[in-house]
């Protein structure tokens, strides 16, 4: 679904992305995990491309987006992106942040993507909510709402960017738990996240990334229990609270 | 308080023909005030976006644009089109422009639209650049176009934000229609001057005229502050800037 061969990335001349070769296969869950500026980020970026690479190609869904051909935004709307901070429209509702997307995009009409629009409202469990503004909404509630105006343009991928990162512990698992029902329905997830509670249930393999490389890809059970690379292994120690044995 | 040694006569204003130049000069002003401010308002929004495109040649040709407008005075750019302009005209267009009765008025509405373009342009692009890169983001990831999220996601955010300046630039404007005088548009400003070298009796009609510029633009600021009101609850809500 989603192939990375061997990808490079700079930001002037800071590599960002080293060599970054990945296949993803098409209902899998992969979770990247890792130290902050080690390139999780751009590299889910890089698969809508709002973020560009130099060298390397990447395919999703067949196509690649090194093609000067290739209509990218047509593929976008393919994409369903959850970003850390949300990003929900301000000066629309809820319900309105939903339908824009599928109204705009897809050429539903405003009835249908009503409908549409609270359907998910009822999914993310937000149904009275769907007259507010995002400011009147939790972080939680904001980031079910963005999670929902992703879902409207039905795509067959969906990224997430540190989507719980911003919000109040007691807030996460509401946001987990619909993110949960999603990869029941065997949809095709990244996602960025230190949620290893999360990571354990649902992702099919764990990436971890530092310092613009993969290191390791396992399953969660192995990564978490028995590291094979030592900065995997410190990394974990660190965000699951064990003492590193291995320190001196 | 004062001592103004004038007898004031307040027949004047509303003995013919002077009433009928000052309720056609309120008419002209309220004209070229309304078609300039619409006016600029859509040629503005386009000057903004292209001064944020990322295709340069439309970036420089609107910086071009705003330099050239902002830094000559807007009186200037009156006499402008009013007299130079038909002249640079091949011979038979010009003398037909000059002919037209009402050039003076259209010649007005040019200068002091173009004029304000530029003022507009500027206080909308420090709107868009004050929107945070994560609406774009979100917008672009719904596969929106180009156009798609400046219609639906940015200038619309960018407007509520630039409420404020917008509604001064808006009533700096009305304001200016008064230099259309200067080419003898027969706004107010021009029938009091008018009534005033008639009758030496230009003070009764100048208090008139301005208790009228008052109460329009007290009415103008009294509008955008309904609209600030009616808008709060989309401005104060600015998502936070992305930091990676």
């Amino acid at each position: 679904m989603i192939k990375f061969i061997t990808v490079n990335k700079w930001f002037g001349s800071h590599h960002v992305l080293k060599d970054i070769s990945l296949e993803i296969s098409r209902g899998e869950v992969i979770v990247i995990c890792g130290p902050s500026g080690g390139g999780k980020s751009t590299l889910i970026r890089t698969i809508n491309r709002i973020e560009q690479v130099q060298v390397g190609e990447i395919i999703v869904d067949g196509i690649s987006l090194a093609n000067p051909k290739t209509d990218v935004t047509a593929l976008r709307a393919e994409i369903g992106m959850v970003f850390q901070h949300f990003n929900l429209y301000p000066h629309k509702t809820a319900l309105e942040n939903i339908m824009l997307a599928p109204m705009k995009v897809r050429g539903l009409s405003r009835k249908n993507a009503k409908e549409r629009a609270l359907r998910l409202m009822e999914r993310v469990g937000l149904s009275e909510k769907s007259d507010m503004y995002p400011i009147q909404l939790s972080g939680g509630e904001q980031q079910r709402v963005a999670i929902a105006r992703s879902l409207a343009m039905e795509p067959k991928i969906m990224l997430f960017d540190e989507p719980t990162s911003a919000l109040d512990p007691e807030l996460i698992s509401d946001v987990l738990d619909v993110m949960t029902s999603l990869t029941n329905e065997g949809m095709t997830m990244v996602v960025i996240t230190h949620e290893m509670g999360f990571a354990q249930r649902v992702a099919d393999r764990v990436v971890f990334m530092d310092k613009g490389e993969i290191i390791e890809i396992e399953k969660p059970s192995d990564i978490f229990i028995n590291p094979k690379q030592a900065r995997t292994r410190e990394f974990m120690s660190k965000i699951l609270h064990i003492p590193n044995p291995h320190k001196t | 308080m004062f001592n103004l040694k004038y007898d004031f006569d307040w027949g004047i204003p509303f003995r013919e023909p002077y009433l009928q130049w000052m309720i056609r000069g309120v008419e002209i002003t309220l004209l070229v005030a309304v078609v300039t401010s619409v006016a600029s308002l859509i040629l503005g929004t386009a000057l903004a976006v292209m001064r944020v495109t990322r295709i340069k040649p439309l970036r420089v040709l609107s910086r071009i644009y705003i330099e050239i407008f902002r830094n000559i005075p807007g009186l200037f750019w009156l006499l402008f089109f009013y007299f130079i302009f038909p002249e640079l005209l091949p011979s038979g267009l010009g003398a037909k422009l000059n002919s037209y009765r009402n050039y003076s008025i259209a010649a007005g509405i040019l200068g002091l639209t173009l004029n304000n373009t530029a003022y507009v342009a500027e206080i909308l692009r420090s709107g868009l650049m004050g929107i945070p890169k994560g609406q774009r983001e979100a917008a672009i990831s719904t596969g929106m176009s180009r156009v798609q999220q400046y219609t639906y996601v940015l200038l619309p955010q960018s407007y509520r934000k630039i409420l404020p300046p917008m509604g001064t630039q808006m009533i700096h404007n009305f304001k200016n229609t008064s230099l259309c005088m200067a080419i003898s548009v027969p706004e107010l400003t021009w029938a009091t001057q008018q009534i005033e070298s008639l009758t030496f009796r230009g003070l009764e009609v100048t208090t008139l005229a301005t208790c009228f510029y008052i109460m329009v633009s007290l009415s103008l600021g009294a509008v955008i502050i309904l609209l600030e009101k009616y808008y709060k609850i989309d401005i104060s809500s600015i998502t936070h800037i992305e930091e990676n």
